[in-house]
């Protein structure tokens, strides 16, 4: 008490450097700060090397979900039967996603078909994690999950739902990785559509949960409805993935690219459990998201 | 450490768990930052207990959690911390609905510095219903008002 007295009076008959002169040079150093980290990105640096500060937070997060698991377990008294009940929602979950691949195939099929061409397309594997928290910010759309380099997680692998795709892995920490949602203002997935085959790509909206479909020229063959899947060109995403459904086209004569906005097909922010493709074929991605903010 | 150290570093806890807590009305996101709402209550329950460069540092750890440049939240506190410095003779001797004012005043200077760093940085504009989040913190601040623990001294 005579301590915090002692301050205020200290503050009465201030001596140190005045609050404008504290402020500009704390206003310079951040600047820089900022400067040096839009150049060089070290903060991703820095996040990696205070991971371990992260651990007692994501515990803290989750203590009220976890006291409410607990609770219901306990009062259930059937923990094993709980337990089994998660791992075959996993195999459901997993199971589904294998599902919507088939009426791309079926389409493919038909296609291949008239061609007298056979394309064999392989499956992929996924594996099942949970979301940990969403990270708190108006500009990113970004969520984390567990399950980092301990599960072999590379940045660049797509993440997906029983509906669809969710988004990609953006950052790997040791037991955590970054998503970059699908509807991020950043990402971008090559795609096709499943009525005609035409070849585009996706970028999110940023601001609302609608992603845009960017240069189609004005006159394209798309109609409201159409179901958009990922082409698999990029080797990223393995094809045949359902990304979204065009709600809304918007041909205007005086712009040279139509402007097609799409709901994405994954329910994108109601899950706590998601999948994470691992890819064929080991991939060396040189940071998807990058290259991006180049542009 | 003393009594009011502790507790004040307990609710910056909280506020890092409320900062998970997405308020959503219509599609528009209007969570507003429960740290920053923290901070400069504790600014103006106990004046001795924060100096700028404790916001600024409570910033930085900010930006090592979910910010996107190192700096950013560390520059916004720090000029919150500057705005409500130069408001608060005005918060302390006005009613409570004229602090209300400032208070969104300085929100509202926090968000501008934020826009003004991300559209630098990424030439992204989140549209106007951004800026609605100011007006979610008024209303928690003047809502938590009402608690006898939250009230200013005069």
């Amino acid at each position: 008490m005579i301590k915090s007295h002692e301050r205020s009076s200290s503050k009465l008959f201030n001596k140190g450097p005045s609050l404008l002169s504290k402020f500009l040079l704390i206003t310079l150093i951040s600047i820089v700060l900022m400067g040096i980290d839009f150049r060089s990105h070290y903060l991703k640096n820095i996040r990696q090397a205070t991971n371990f500060l992260y651990k007692p937070f994501h515990v803290a997060f989750n203590f009220p979900n976890s006291i409410y698991t607990f609770t219901t377990e306990y009062l259930s008294n059937q923990s094993h039967l709980i337990h089994e009940n998660e791992l075959l929602k996993f195999d459901i979950d997993r199971l589904k996603a294998d599902l919507q691949r088939l009426d791309f195939l079926d389409q493919e099929n038909n296609q291949l078909k008239n061609l007298l061409e056979v394309k064999n397309s392989k499956k992929f594997k996924t594996e099942a994690v949970s979301i940990i928290y969403s990270r708190f910010d108006p500009f990113n759309q970004k969520i984390i999950i567990d399950g980092g380099q301990n599960k072999n997680f590379q940045a660049g692998q797509p993440v997906i739902d029983a509906l669809g795709l969710v988004g990609q892995i953006s950052n790997v920490f040791p037991e955590t990785s970054e998503v970059t949602l699908l509807i991020d203002k950043r990402m971008s997935v090559p795609i096709q559509i499943q009525r005609n085959g035409l070849r585009a790509i996706t970028n999110g909206d940023g601001q609302s949960e609608m992603i845009l479909i960017s240069y189609l020229p004005s006159s394209v063959d798309v109609i409201q409805g159409d179901i958009v899947r990922t082409s698999g060109i990029d080797t990223i995403y393995p094809e045949g993935l359902a990304v979204a459904e065009i709600v809304e086209i918007n041909h205007d004569p005086k712009l040279p690219f139509a402007k097609i906005i799409c709901k994405p097909i994954a329910s994108i922010r109601n899950h706590t459990h998601l999948l994470v493709v691992k890819p064929t074929t080991n991939l060396n991605i040189p940071m998807p998201l990058k290259n991006d903010q180049k542009k | 450490m003393t009594k009011k150290n502790k507790s004040f570093i307990i609710s910056l806890l909280i506020a890092a768990m409320f900062n998970l807590i997405q308020i959503k009305i219509f599609n528009i996101d209007l969570t507003p930052d429960f740290i920053l709402l923290t901070l400069i209550f504790w600014f103006f329950k106990s004046p001795a207990l924060l100096s700028i460069s404790r916001f600024w540092f409570i910033g930085l750890v900010v930006d090592i959690f979910m910010g996107d440049l190192l700096g950013q939240y560390a520059l916004t506190y720090a000029c919150c911390y500057f705005m409500a410095q130069y408001f608060m003779r005005k918060i302390l001797l006005n009613n409570e609905y004229q602090q209300l004012l400032y208070i969104f005043l300085i929100f509202l200077g926090a968000q501008t510095i934020m826009l003004v760093i991300n559209v630098m940085h990424d030439l992204h504009y989140p549209g106007a219903s951004y800026f609605l989040q100011s007006i979610t913190a008024v209303i928690i601040w003047y809502s938590l008002s009402k608690f006898k623990f939250f009230k200013l001294d005069r």
